[in-house]
């Protein structure tokens, strides 16, 4: 419904703290918000359509290009459906190797997301050290999967590369450094004046809205809903003893602090994998089956999951993909952004949902 | 005089969104239920939601299917939250109106299939205005 505004507001497609081409339209009484909407389709890859025919060989690597940030979970998500349609199973230390690839990939994601925000706040100092300290978690990645973005570590059946004993301190002494360089600089942003001045009561999203857009992920659990994928769906995490973290505010300040922690539990759960991965098969064995199945994983961003139909030659007749931004993107726009109070906090509203628009339009 | 990129018509990419396997369940899901023609469903849709609630569409009606007008029966059969809140296609005062007339219908003259169908008729021309 058009309401009577002051002025109509066009923030993008393209803006300095837009990693990605999204255009949000806020239509303004004074400096308020009192609505916005989003236009998309710039960035329109049409991946599910490319996937539909081609042999699972082939769609593992496209999945994981749906989106550069958080390519490992689709890779995990995808390969896990696959595995779920024929009944493959995975030897113990694959599925430990899975868990740290996908939680420093989570890391590195949850930093990025934060520079981000730190960049948009223009507290560009904080940004550069979060930039600088997310280059470790990346090595790390290189370290196991021997690439940094599509890594394309895990197959049906295990992954592909074991981690070496040589390398195991490497990693171990990384964690180390990530931890040890991160509780400064969460200090920097907890005390900071700035920090609270630009995020705290500003883009507050209710418990009840969260539920009504169906919000996932850090969105959700930043409004006290601590759920997540690694909780309900993964055999894996649930022997590691995973609990969900959870603020109440549902501001942009919970949201940020919600990722510091989140980066400081998974640093957690690596070193409980280093500490229960005994020798032994990374790979086992198996084929792709006719069969259709629907798997969930949670994703940096939040709950991510795959459809996936396949024929008796493991080619993938029909696949569908929701990823988690699509979900956050709609509750930052229609809940988080209504009500606020300047059009400068228009951007950083809209980053501390960490929107992901190469997943949004796979 | 220019004309930027982003001022053009959307419509054929907001059509792409809803061509997704899962868009096309909601759509025939909300066909079947109003009894409208499916592309007369996603003109609306069009018309009335950004993209970005598209794109979500499929969530929020599985949403509503969890959790929706749990409380009334009235209400679930005639899907009032589904349109005012999780799908926005119809005003909520009109809805809440016509929840409430057939409530009344039911509770006076006891014609429960025949209320709801004709608050189902209603609701249609509703979604068309």
């Amino acid at each position: 419904m058009k309401k009577t505004v002051d002025v109509s507001l066009p923030i993008g497609p393209l803006h300095p703290c837009f990693k990605e081409p999204a255009r949000i339209r806020c239509e303004t009484k004074g400096e308020r918000v009192i609505s916005a909407e989003m236009d998309l389709g710039y960035v329109k890859k049409g991946i599910e359509r490319i996937m539909r025919g081609r042999p699972w060989q082939e769609v593992m690597f496209l999945a994981e290009r749906i989106c550069g940030i958080c390519s490992v979970i689709h890779n995990m998500v995808c390969i896990e459906t696959l595995e779920k349609i024929s009944d493959i199973e995975v030897p113990e230390r694959a599925a430990y190797l899975r868990v740290i690839v996908n939680e420093l990939d989570r890391i590195q994601s949850h930093i990025l997301a934060n520079f981000s925000y730190c960049y948009t706040i223009e507290h560009e100092t904080l940004g550069m050290y979060l930039l600088n300290l997310r280059e470790t978690a990346m090595d790390m990645l290189e370290l196991i999967t021997g690439a940094r973005v599509t890594c394309a570590y895990m197959v049906p059946g295990g992954v592909r590369f074991d981690l070496r004993d040589e390398d195991r301190p490497t990693l171990e002494a990384a964690l180390d450094h990530v931890e040890h360089e991160l509780r400064r600089y969460v200090g920097m942003f907890e005390h900071g004046p700035l920090v609270a001045q630009r995020s705290k009561g500003v883009g507050i999203i209710s418990r009840e809205d969260v539920i009504e857009a169906h919000g996932v992920g850090p969105v959700a659990r930043a409004s006290g809903i601590p759920e997540s994928d690694r909780r309900c769906e993964h055999p894996t995490y649930q022997k590691l003893g995973f609990t969900p973290l959870s603020y109440e505010d549902g501001d942009n300040y919970a949201r940020v602090m919600l990722r510091f922690d989140e980066v400081f539990q998974s640093i957690d759960l690596i070193r409980r994998c280093l500490a229960n991965m005994v020798p032994g098969p990374i790979r086992g064995g198996g084929t792709i089956q006719a069969g259709e199945a629907t798997h969930a994983g949670e994703a940096p961003r939040g709950e991510l999951t795959y459809y996936v139909k396949t024929d008796e030659y493991g080619r993938i007749v029909d696949i569908a993909v929701r990823t988690p931004s699509i979900m956050n993107i709609e509750s930052c726009a229609h809940y988080m952004l209504e009500g606020v109070s300047s059009a400068a906090d228009v951007t950083s509203t809209f980053i501390s949902a960490d929107p992901c628009i190469a997943c949004t339009e796979r | 005089m220019v004309e930027y990129l982003y001022e053009k018509d959307l419509r054929g990419m907001q059509f792409n969104i809803l061509a997704s396997t899962r868009h096309e369940w909601v759509v025939a899901e909300l066909s079947a239920r109003y009894g409208m023609r499916k592309p007369e469903i996603r003109r609306r849709l069009i018309e009335r939601l950004d993209m970005i609630l598209l794109e979500n569409l499929p969530a929020r009606y599985e949403g509503w299917l969890a959790r929706g007008d749990a409380g009334d029966d009235v209400d679930r059969a005639l899907g009032v939250e589904l349109l005012t809140v999780y799908i926005p296609l119809a005003e909520d005062t009109r809805m809440q109106d016509i929840a409430e007339y057939t409530r009344e219908r039911i509770a006076t003259d006891d014609a429960h299939d025949e209320s709801i169908a004709h608050a189902l008729a209603q609701i249609r021309e509703l979604i068309r205005s």
